[in-house]
């Protein structure tokens, strides 16, 4: 591969020429995503654009065609103890006969290992994860009775159970209400402020420079990705969405601002 | 009634049937639980056809009628059936419900051809390969009823070992991908006991009738609780309940098949559950939305009257019956609700057409009104 | 055809009429597909006949010999009531000179098919039909329909094989002669055999004179023959025995103490084995006193491959088995 270690080690996730195809259609194109440590980092793009490809590839649950997937140096694989990840809400039954509680501990099953029942101990961690997220109240309450913020919540307070340094989220803000919204947003800063490194798949523009330190920019390939400051800007988003003049000019007025 | 239960223990033909079908049920119901989840209960009904060649190709190599080499046929055939299935549901373009289908079909058209040429050779109808379409419950033997314990034990202990895993392989299949765990290992795993748990009740109720035990046990399960670990023992029960009592019933009656009895009876008890469990059965649904639609004319009438009476010195200005009827959003006469706010000592006709809150009224429309524009829930 | 009215009788819309009605006549005729006309018949161009079971396969060939040629769609040991008709087996019975089946409802899923060949006028013949209403014994499960194991009896077989000889002269009266001949010899046998069984059937102990079998073929047998009968499985095997079903039998069993229980060539033996686990249950041990041929013949080679000898096999059988020691 030829990447200088010392550089590799520079980087919470590092991908590689990321390539996924589906029957023949490139999804994904020669990908290239390094980002430091302790960075909250947005994945924008049109529809199609491979954005939940990219989170599903890098964690093997989807078949590259080519590439690589460092985290913290060393492969993913060897990493899983490391990561964490959000997938989105709407991927889930939600009528499943189930507990909030419940589905907090299951974060907790990498840790177990094979046959192994959650006991005292895993309570207590999902007990204390779910107060992270403000659903402490609601640990026996039935997951089909939960709003879509709340089910947001258990979600994420699942992955923060697993206590690791890479997260990757897929539209945690999708269809959440404002006051949820804000919650989360603070959480994800938490975590950057612990030096934890964040990775987010999202849908709104409009809020990428206020919740975000850097972002890529994805339309089946790499287009741009690093601060905000300097990545996102008309030019870049243009090429990005395909010169929608009027809304992303709109959107870098509001990003100067 | 107490010669019954006597005779259930008694009796040999009955406690073996009852047994063996009961033992059946508990296996088929609780995977069929798990099935239901991952919303593979038609899956079941195509392995369980898919089973049929299997079982004629086995007795055309073997040439033996024993039961359980039939069954290896059966397992393997089904479980080839499930694996085309999802490769040909990975692969093309085909959708998993026409592959179901497609599967289906091919799998038991080609049972039914090997069958139909079996019948023409000598000595073939010996092994009794038609009574698998139907199942022949009734003639379970005690060694019929052992294998079926044994191998039934073995699944379910597997299920019980891998609980978590498939608790949450049903429910987040990408997720536990992420935690480390082989998925494919775990589907093969389950869908494996799934096939196992089908093909030893083949020859109670036969390839056409398995699906039944696999889905209706799960699927009236689902409607008592909402608990996992209670969902799939309710299924398990349901499942027992089914086949000792089809067991029982065509023991009373001459000439009822018991396999098609047992499916008669999990019907039913489907049909109960769907109907009448608390929370989830439609007659419930019914009555809380009629309850709720109550609620909801009563707190709009209430509001209604102070909102009119609000342009008035007193809150307990009197108003008519037309005028609410105009401003109520919600169809039907207010005099109904009136009656009922009436009865609640919400409201007081002051003659025949007018109304009036009382002080109590005039109380809860306030509260109804901060509560609806006020807080946030 | 009246129409109402007064009718001009219009030379010219007659001569239509007639054409149509003439052309609508033929067309109903439509010639089977070997001809109505007795075809010139000999050894070398023999009677193509296409029949169901095998006895009435047996029956043609010796009634008919060696004028006919007989292809019996089901083997020995095939079970008639679950028998489904191939393709191959429609297009033998088209190109055949005769079709015949027992009737009864004993091939029960070719019914359509045979109403169907009626229909297009081919020479198809339900030998059951010559049995008067006397003959047949009523099914008490399935009201309206009859028992078809009808050769068991074997004073009716006679009347169908003289049937036989009777639909082979109509269609060859050529050789009339040695249908006939054929049917006489023949009918001695069966005369002979007819008094055999019933000496047989003396040796069995009247307590012990019970007949228990796969499915209820034997009806027909027992009223001849004077012995009670007893099926797992009612009248036709598509029905499935119930656990009630079992119980009774296991339950009569041993309380007669019957010394032998029978299955048939035909049928799985597991609803039998059924029952005699059941009957072990109960304190009594009884054996399969053998394999009985209930619905077809033996395999050839063996002494059932004949109706006369598959018949003395059954006696042979029964009456060892229940003569007991």
């Amino acid at each position: 591969m030829g990447i200088n270690n010392k550089h590799a080690m520079d980087y919470a996730i590092d991908i590689r020429d990321l390539t996924v195809a589906y029957r023949e259609k490139p999804v994904l194109w020669d990908v290239d995503l390094q980002v430091p440590p302790g960075v909250l980092i947005a994945i924008v793009g049109p529809n199609g654009a491979g954005k939940t490809t990219l989170i599903k590839s890098s964690l093997g649950l989807v078949k590259a065609a080519a590439g690589s997937v460092l985290i913290h140096g060393r492969p993913y694989s060897e990493q899983r103890a490391n990561v964490a990840y959000v997938p989105q809400r709407g991927s889930v039954d939600w009528d499943f006969p189930t507990n909030v509680l419940d589905v907090v501990t299951m974060g907790l099953y990498g840790r177990l290992g094979w046959f192994k029942r959650p006991g005292k101990a895993e309570r207590i961690e999902a007990l204390k994860s779910l107060a992270q997220v403000g659903m402490e109240e609601f640990t026996t309450r039935q997951i089909s009775q939960l709003s879509g913020g709340q089910q947001q919540r258990v979600f994420l307070a699942r992955a923060l159970v697993q206590d690791a340094r890479v997260y990757f989220m897929d539209e945690p803000f999708q269809g959440v209400d404002a006051i949820t919204e804000r919650a989360i947003v603070d959480l994800l800063q938490d975590l950057r402020k612990q030096g934890k490194t964040v990775a987010v798949v999202h849908h709104d523009l409009q809020t990428v420079p206020e919740y975000f330190d850097h972002v890529m920019l994805l339309n089946v390939r790499r287009i741009a990705s690093g601060p905000v400051e300097e990545v996102f800007t008309e030019e870049n988003l243009r090429t990005t969405y395909g010169g929608r003049v009027a809304f992303v000019s709109a959107l870098s007025a509001a990003n100067r601002t | 009634m107490i010669d019954l239960f006597s005779d259930l223990f008694n009796d040999y033909t009955l406690r073996t049937v009852a047994l063996g079908s009961a033992l059946l049920g508990i296996t088929a119901g609780s995977l069929g639980g798990f099935a239901l989840l991952r919303r593979q209960s038609l899956l079941g009904d195509a392995i369980s056809h898919a089973a049929l060649p299997g079982i004629a190709i086995a007795f055309l190599i073997t040439g033996s009628k024993a039961p359980l080499v039939l069954i290896l046929g059966a397992g393997i055939a089904g479980w080839i059936g499930a694996a085309l299935i999802s490769i040909v549901t990975t692969r093309t373009r085909i959708k998993y419900d026409s592959a179901l289908g497609i599967m289906l079909s091919v799998f038991f058209g080609f049972g039914l051809v090997l069958l139909t040429y079996i019948q023409r050779q000598p000595d073939a109808n010996q092994a009794g390969l038609n009574s698998f379409l139907f199942g022949q419950a009734a003639a379970l033997v005690e060694q019929d009823v052992f294998v079926i314990f044994v191998i039934g034990t073995l699944v379910l202990l597997f299920m019980m070992v891998f609980w978590k895993e498939f608790k949450l392989l049903s429910f987040d299949s990408d997720f536990i991908g992420t935690l480390g765990f082989p998925v494919r290992l775990l589907d093969h795993l389950l869908t494996t006991l799934f096939v196992i748990a089908i093909v030893i009740g083949l020859q109670t109720v036969g390839v056409v009738l398995m699906s039944a035990m696999i889905i209706a046990p799960g699927a009236a399960a689902r409607q008592w609780t909402d608990r996992l670990g209670r969902m799939i023992i309710l299924a398990g029960i349901f499942g027992a309940i089914s086949g000792v009592g089809g067991a029982i019933t065509s023991s009373l009656i001459p000439a009822l098949p018991t396999g098609p009895t047992i499916v008669l009876i999990v019907s039913i008890i489907v049909m109960i559950s769907l109907l009448f469990a608390p929370n989830r059965g439609l007659v419930f649904r019914k009555i809380r939305d009629w309850q709720a639609g109550k609620r909801l004319r009563v707190d709009a009438v209430l509001v209604d009257l102070y909102t009119l009476a609000s342009q008035h010195a007193s809150a307990e200005y009197p108003h008519s019956e037309r005028v609410l009827d105009v401003m109520s959003t919600i169809s039907g006469p207010a005099r109904r609700t009136l009656k009922v706010l009436n009865d609640l000592e919400l409201a007081k006709p002051i003659d025949s057409t007018h109304w009036s809150l009382t002080p109590e009224g005039v109380l809860r429309a306030e509260r109804v009104i901060e509560r609806q524009f006020g807080g946030g829930s | 055809m009246y129409i109402g009215g007064s009718v001009k009788l219009n030379p010219q819309s007659f001569m239509y009429r007639s054409a149509f009605a003439f052309l609508l006549v033929l067309s109903a005729c439509q010639p089977s597909p070997s001809s109505d006309v007795a075809k010139d018949v000999d050894a070398n161009n023999p009677i193509k006949v296409v029949v169901t079971t095998s006895m009435i396969a047996d029956l043609v060939s010796v009634i008919g010999q060696p004028f006919v040629s007989v292809d019996g769609l089901m083997g020995p040991n095939v079970d008639p009531h679950l028998y489904k008709a191939s393709e191959g087996d429609v297009s033998l019975m088209t190109g055949a000179d005769l079709v015949l089946y027992s009737g009864l409802h004993l091939e029960g899923k070719m019914v359509d098919i045979f109403e169907q060949m009626e229909r297009r006028g081919m020479d198809v013949h339900a030998l059951s039909d010559v049995l008067d209403a006397e003959d047949l014994r009523e099914s008490a499960l399935f009201v309206g329909n009859h028992d078809p194991h009808i050769w068991f009896d074997v004073r009716l077989w006679e009347k169908v094989a003289g049937r036989v000889g009777e639909i082979l002269v109509s269609y060859d009266p050529g050789h009339a002669e040695t249908y006939r001949a054929n049917l006489e010899a023949y009918l001695g046998k069966m005369e002979e055999l007819n008094a055999w069984i019933h000496t047989e059937m003396q040796r069995i102990p009247e307590k012990f004179r019970v007949l228990v079998t796969s499915h209820d073929a034997f009806g027909y047998f027992g009223r001849a023959y004077g012995i009670e009968v007893r099926g797992l499985q009612g009248i036709s095997t598509a029905s499935e025995a119930g656990t009630a079903d079992v119980q009774e039998l296991a339950a009569f069993v041993a309380d007669r103490k019957i010394p032998a229980l029978f299955v048939e060539a035909s049928i799985s033996p597991r609803g039998i084995e059924a029952v005699i686990a059941a009957v072990r249950n109960r304190g009594f041990e009884v054996q399969i006193g053998g394999t009985l041929y209930g619905d077809a013949l033996g395999s050839p080679g063996t002494d059932a491959e004949n109706y006369l000898g598959m018949v003395r096999e059954n006696v042979r059988l029964i009456v060892t088995g229940l003569v007991g020691n």
